[in-house]
């Protein structure tokens, strides 16, 4: 759930109001779930219904972000730091996807399968491959702009 | 950094959530209202009921016994409008129930916000353009065929006051129509527009050369 907060809200403001969203959200549809889906595949679509059902919160001109939750406990400041500089590239290109390929984009690392991203999100599992496909060229097009400073 | 990559980082950042909600903090999130529009816009519309209610309950009583029942007429006409505003608001709400599925596969859930957002519009513009003529004609007959010569009517010859009511009264209904599909536009317009681009980014496919 914090990690749709954070793919989809460019403010800690943001955050915490969808968040608050997705759990009142789940609190009120909880009594109606029947099993009939995994419940993996239950909260994320709650989850994205209700991030991406709120155009409140897309703004056209999105502003690069840093990721809420960093490592707290930093033992080797050169590596954390890299993980950390890292981090804000994926944040920042996923950040300028549109609300579909966000959703697509965070399924797959999430390490859901097609058939689940499909039962999630209702895209046939062909259009999904393409989709796949192009946002991860899009994604590659865009983390080696920020990391060239272009982004 | 290559995409392999990503999976890894991502995963990292589980190990970063540092802030755990605790069953207290939960408990404060589940007292808050939701601020999704649609339940803004379902309080908006009990607002809207209760404003109704009171700003038709004053004219009501105000034409049945301050003016003893000169203009019952009238006052009947009110009151008819009020229960139909009452369906109207009814109308409106079943059509927010239905309007979200946070259930459903985003597409379907996408699809049937708006298709029920179009009807909501739809409903509202129709009721709100009707509306203003109606208010306008049927009060203004009542006085002018039940009060002829009386108050600002006996200013004119009885086909002036005619020719008169009815260009405000075309005024009226035309100027409503372009008001409220202005206003209806200005409130939804975005909404609807927004609701359209996401189930085409839904749909769309890569081209296919042949």
């Amino acid at each position: 759930m914090l990690k749709v907060c954070n793919v989809y809200c460019h403010t800690e403001f943001d955050r915490q109001d969808l968040f608050q969203e997705i759990v009142i959200q789940l609190w009120k549809s909880f009594p109606r779930f029947r099993e009939e889906s995994k419940f993996s595949t239950w909260l994320y679509r709650i989850a994205l219904n209700t991030a991406i059902s709120d155009l409140r919160r897309q703004k056209k001109n999105i502003t690069l972000t840093e990721p809420a939750n960093l490592p707290a406990e930093i033992e080797d400041i050169q590596y954390y730091k890299q993980k950390e500089e890292q981090l804000q590239q994926l944040h920042n290109a996923i950040a300028q996807l549109t609300e579909i390929e966000k959703a697509i984009i965070m399924l797959y690392l999430e390490d859901k399968s097609y058939d689940e991203m499909e039962e999630i999100l209702g895209i046939s599992q062909n259009n999904l491959r393409v989709k796949m496909n192009r946002i991860k060229e899009k994604l590659r097009k865009l983390t080696k702009a920020i990391e060239h400073g272009i982004g | 950094m290559e995409l392999d990559n990503l999976k890894n980082l991502w995963r990292d950042l589980d190990r970063g959530h540092t802030h755990r909600n605790d069953d207290e903090q939960i408990v404060k999130i589940l007292q808050k209202r939701s601020q999704s529009p649609i339940a803004r816009m379902k309080r908006n519309l009990l607002l809207e009921l209760i404003a109704v209610v009171i700003l038709y309950s004053f004219p009501i009583w105000y034409f049945l016994e301050v003016s003893m029942g000169r203009y019952s007429e009238i006052a009947l006409f009110l009151f008819v409008i009020g229960i139909l505003f009452v369906f109207y608001f009814y109308k409106k709400n079943k059509l927010l129930g239905q309007m979200q599925c946070v259930t459903c596969e985003v597409r379907s859930n996408l699809e049937r916000q708006l298709a029920t957002l179009e009807k909501y519009v739809r409903l509202y513009f129709v009721s709100a353009t009707v509306l203003c003529p109606v208010a306008y004609f049927v009060p203004g007959l009542i006085v002018l065929l039940k009060y002829p010569g009386e108050g600002v009517a006996e200013r004119f010859t009885n086909s002036m006051v005619y020719i008169v009511f009815v260009i405000i009264g075309l005024v009226i209904t035309i100027g409503s129509y372009f008001l409220n599909r202005w206003y209806i536009k200005k409130l939804y317009g975005r909404h609807i527009e927004k609701l359209k681009a996401l189930l085409l980014q839904m749909e769309e496919k890569e081209p296919v050369f042949y």
